[in-house]
């Protein structure tokens, strides 16, 4: 029996990858929330921290959706 | 029928490849995107040089806002290079919010040829956003690379600065070289995924208008602003590191 083994391995590309991405941007803006809610005037600080923890933590979700997306489409990556 | 969806960007008329050597070059859709990007930053420009007023009319006002954005943005993050940096990153945020929000205007990605291969028709855009081409990340991950280097060599010397990289573990000194150059792919890919990813999604999103294609077209525009938020301000961290933790008391 042949299994095209590429889209299984898309699949499980993109959703680990979105699991860890979902994870660690909710952490983060959780823990922001926290310590807005301790610190109101930090505000400015804090909001410029997470924008830049979201962007590294976005990126591998990203990685994982565009290896997905390489075997999904059978570009060979 | 859908748009093709290919990583590498097509070029816009047969023959339009010329041999350089350095490789290939070739004239694809999204070169011409961002010569039309270029031309919309650097006219404006132009036309203001020599023509400074103290109240500012309305081009002037909306120039100084966006650079009074940025300024915002990095705050006292570049020490005192930043007179001198400034300018790169003003031009990095706004190049690459230009040309992430091109990439929603009517005709992108959707109008082009039609080609036949293996059997079925796709369609081969004229134009097509700026940023969705790996090459063009690329480049401006390589632009703040070298910035955040020269940076660092220029404020603690060549020997100062791979120290400052090894962190005084000359043993692991090959693997912070590798994540030092892993913020190069990172920068690059991090741009390239959020564009091509926004690009496959608004091309397919238009067989859902009206309600569900404006709520992708939205989410692309914020997408489009956080990016180039994040890249600029990435940049800036990375090079008030380089430049070493002096200014935080």
């Amino acid at each position: 029996m042949e299994l095209d083994l590429a889209p299984i391995g898309a699949g499980l590309a993109i959703g680990l990858a979105g699991l860890g991405a979902g994870l660690g941007i909710g952490l983060g803006v959780g823990k922001a929330m926290e310590a807005l809610g301790r610190n109101p005037e930090a505000e400015n600080a804090i909001r410029t921290t997470m924008i830049i923890g979201l962007g590294l933590a976005e990126a591998i979700g990203i990685y994982g959706f565009l290896i997905g997306l390489f075997l999904a489409l059978g570009l060979g990556g | 029928m859908l748009p093709d969806i290919s990583i590498q960007a097509e070029p816009i008329c047969y023959g339009c490849e010329w041999e350089t050597p350095l490789g290939i070059f070739r004239l694809t859709n999204s070169l011409v995107i961002m010569f039309v990007v270029m031309a919309a930053l650097i006219i404006p420009g132009l036309l203001l040089r020599g023509r400074i007023s103290a109240v500012p009319g309305g081009l002037q006002n909306f120039m100084e806002f966006l650079v009074e954005t940025v300024e915002g943005m990095v705050g006292p993050g570049l020490g005192k290079f930043g007179p001198q940096l400034f300018p790169f990153v003003a031009t990095f945020f706004l190049f690459i919010l230009f040309a992430n929000w091109f990439s929603l205007l009517p005709l992108v990605g959707t109008v082009g040829w039609i080609e036949h291969h293996e059997g079925e028709s796709v369609l081969i855009p004229f134009l097509r956003p700026a940023t969705a081409d790996i090459n063009m990340t690329l480049a401006l991950a390589v632009g703040a690379f070298i910035i955040i280097h020269s940076t660092g060599v220029r404020s603690h010397g060549v020997g100062g600065h791979l120290k400052a990289i090894a962190q005084s573990s000359w043993l692991l000194f090959p693997i912070f070289l590798i994540i030092e150059l892993f913020v190069l792919v990172s920068l690059s890919f991090r741009l390239f995924g959020n564009l091509f990813a926004g690009e496959v999604l608004l091309g397919i999103s238009g067989a859902w208008m009206p309600v569900i294609g404006t709520v992708f077209l939205i989410l692309e525009l914020l997408f489009g602003l956080i990016q180039a938020i994040v890249f600029t301000m990435l940049t800036v961290s990375f090079t008030s590191v380089a430049i070493g933790a002096e200014e935080h008391h």
